[in-house]
């Protein structure tokens, strides 16, 4: 599958509607991600957040109106070439991490590169560079168990980041982490997106992690509310 | 296919073996039973076929017999008339054969045989006792001794257990057998009973007797051999020894112990075979089912990572490949542990061998000892691996093709 290079949106979302069995979880929602933005989610508990997050990262997909990723019109695609998509131009953090506990810190971030055709040798340095970038390089030959939740997370990150994405979707990627260290992961966030034009888009409880997006989504009841809303630190979502 | 041999694949499959040492200890036990299980009662079987195949051999055939060609399919009132007639030209041949160790001349016979007012027919085989005492030790004698100890060998007889019941003979007392020479006069001789045996088959226990093969020869009136029984260097080289001797002495055909013995040995051998096919694939079925209910719970409490790998672009070829070759690795090392747990078996608890009872038409005990054979532990170590492959392929398969945002709700 032909890899688009001149894009401006990595996630076009037009009307879309999506569901399980009667009830529709998301009613026609618009949305676009562009290269290099921060876009943050925000919503009630079961207001369609991680449903939108799965239909954006190719795990659903919608039942009404046109998803574009990268360029492609999704529900052209077949199955494996979504597997493809995922694989080269999107990466998952998830709030439980989910880390394979045998493997350790470089392995788990270096786990996608022989797939996306990287040797050894690239493998490695590819994942010394990302663990460096999250400030994990000295704990590269742990094992996950022997990590706090916050580095776990910057761990899951840095699985995401090495395979040089276009965008990583995160659902609810500090809930678990204490304030310090979801700063931390946020400025890992924040610079990657200035150096690298990786785009972000996190759905969230938490106000604080709200106040560094450039545009915040209030979604309810499966409907986007009011499209954009400029984030101000300290505003309750 | 390059995919599946990604190294990476083996790598996280061995990994993922330690993630939870108790489920994999348990596993890994529940397979190793199995493969105990198959590997004892295979030996088991092989050391009870082990026992049939020495009786056979060293009772009543050797190795295997050569007789004038089409003499056992040929019907005849005058069989001796196919004999070899130069017995010592043939037995000179054989014994030039590579694999022949020993040859033994024999007649076979049917005669009456009178003790007190008792007459009873009888099968009588005429052998060269002091050659064939060293190599047919099988005969077990009850009481007396062999025809080559005899006071007189040439005047001696031994008598089965039944047969010697029948006539109420016991060694010293003096036997009557009467017969009919090739030429058709009745001819008799006087016997002393010199030693009485057991081989366990009832049948032949009952029924047979031997003489001094040059006794038996007077009796019949002929210098002719009816058969050799050849003992060889083993088992294994007796098809190489059937085609020398086919092509060494052509007016010969040469019958293996197990053709000869198709009824006893061969029905014996297929009768346990059958019986082990069917309990192999009882306990295999017990392995799989016992495993397949522990994978399936190790799998669905991997459910969320699984979907975490499959969300950020993980294919379901290479995760089917990855859990195969754990599943593979547990049995495989479930299989080797089994193995070594048999051994252990063999060498302990059952070295002294067990005490077998009476087999149907056999009227004695049998002590038997485990045979594990070089297949046998290829065996034991690749079925229960398989089975453990196969009893993986549906959870494994359910896991993979579940959506991924299912598979992440499960271990929220």
């Amino acid at each position: 599958m032909e890899l688009k290079q001149n894009i401006e949106s990595v996630i076009e979302v037009e009307n879309v509607e999506f569901g399980y069995g009667e009830g529709l979880v998301l009613k026609g929602v618009d949305l676009q991600v562009k290269l290099g933005s921060m876009v943050c989610l925000v919503g009630p508990s079961g207001s369609g957040k991680t449903t939108l997050l799965n239909v954006m990262g190719l795990l659903e997909k919608p039942q009404k109106g046109r998803l574009i990723f990268s360029g492609h019109d999704v529900a052209k695609l077949t199955e494996r070439q979504l597997e493809v998509l995922r694989l080269r131009d999107l990466g998952f953090i998830f709030q439980s991490f989910f880390l394979l506990p045998t493997l350790t810190v470089l392995e788990n971030t270096t786990y996608f590169l022989s797939s996306i055709g990287l040797t050894r040798s690239e493998s490695r340095d590819r994942g010394e560079e990302v663990l460096k970038q999250v400030g994990l390089l000295d704990f590269k030959d742990k094992l996950p168990r022997d990590l706090s939740g916050g580095q776990r997370q910057r761990v899951a990150i840095a699985r995401a980041l090495a395979k040089k994405p276009r965008v990583i979707l995160a659902d609810e990627p500090t809930a678990n982490l204490d304030r310090v260290t979801s700063d931390a992961i946020v400025a890992v966030f924040q610079e990657l997106r200035r150096t690298q034009k990786v785009s972000f888009v996190f759905s969230t409880h938490d106000t604080h992690l709200v106040s560094y997006a450039q545009e915040v989504h209030r979604l309810d009841s499966g409907r986007l509310e009011s499209g954009r809303l400029q984030a101000r630190p300290g505003t309750m979502v | 296919m390059k995919m599946l041999f990604d190294p990476n694949i083996v790598k996280i499959a061995w990994r993922n073996l330690f993630r939870n040492r108790r489920r994999t200890a348990a596993s890994l036990l529940t397979v190793a039973f199995g493969a105990t299980g198959i590997l004892i009662f295979q030996g088991f079987n092989e050391g009870i076929f082990s026992s049939y195949r020495e009786n056979t051999i060293r009772v009543r055939y050797g190795h295997g017999e050569v007789f004038p060609k089409g003499y056992r399919e040929k019907k005849s009132e005058e069989p001796w008339r196919d004999w070899f007639e130069n017995g010592d030209q043939i037995e000179a041949a054989l014994a030039k054969i590579p694999g022949v160790v020993t040859v033994f001349p024999r007649v076979t016979f049917y005669a009456f045989m009178t003790k007190g007012g008792v007459t009873l027919a009888g099968r009588g085989e005429g052998v060269l006792a002091e050659r064939e005492a060293k190599f047919f030790s099988s005969l077990n004698f009850v009481e007396g001794t062999d025809l080559d100890k005899a006071p007189d060998p040439l005047s001696a007889i031994i008598l089965g257990k039944g047969l010697a019941a029948s006539l109420n003979a016991k060694p010293g007392d003096v036997i009557t057998v009467l017969g009919q020479t090739v030429n058709g006069q009745m001819n008799g001789l006087e016997l002393t009973v010199s030693g009485i045996f057991h081989t366990g088959s009832n049948e032949f226990d009952s029924t047979f007797f031997r003489t001094q093969l040059a006794s038996a020869q007077s009796l019949l009136d002929t210098n002719r051999i009816e058969k050799f029984s050849l003992e060889t260097t083993g088992i294994d080289a007796w098809p190489e020894v059937d085609r020398k001797v086919e092509a060494a002495i052509p007016t010969s055909e040469a019958r293996s112990f197990d053709d000869l013995d198709a009824i006893y040995y061969g029905n014996a051998v297929n009768f346990l075979n059958s019986q082990f096919a069917f309990i192999r694939i009882i306990m295999l079925l017990i392995v799989a089912l016992g495993i397949f209910n522990t994978i399936a719970t190790g799998l669905i409490e991997r459910a969320g990572e699984v979907g975490a790998l499959r969300a950020n672009g993980e294919s379901r070829a290479r995760l089917f490949a990855i859990l195969l070759f754990e599943s593979a690795f547990l049995g495989l090392l479930g299989g080797a542990l089994g193995i070594t747990l048999a051994v252990a078996i063999q060498y302990t608890v059952l070295a002294k061998g067990v005490l077998m009872p009476p087999g149907p038409g056999i009227t004695r005990t049998f002590l038997i000892f485990l045979e594990i054979l070089p297949s046998h532990y290829l065996q034991a170590l690749v079925l229960p691996a398989l089975a453990t492959i196969v009893a993986s392929v549906l959870p494994i398969n359910r896991l993979i093709k579940s959506s991924i945002p299912s598979l992440l709700r499960q271990n929220l």
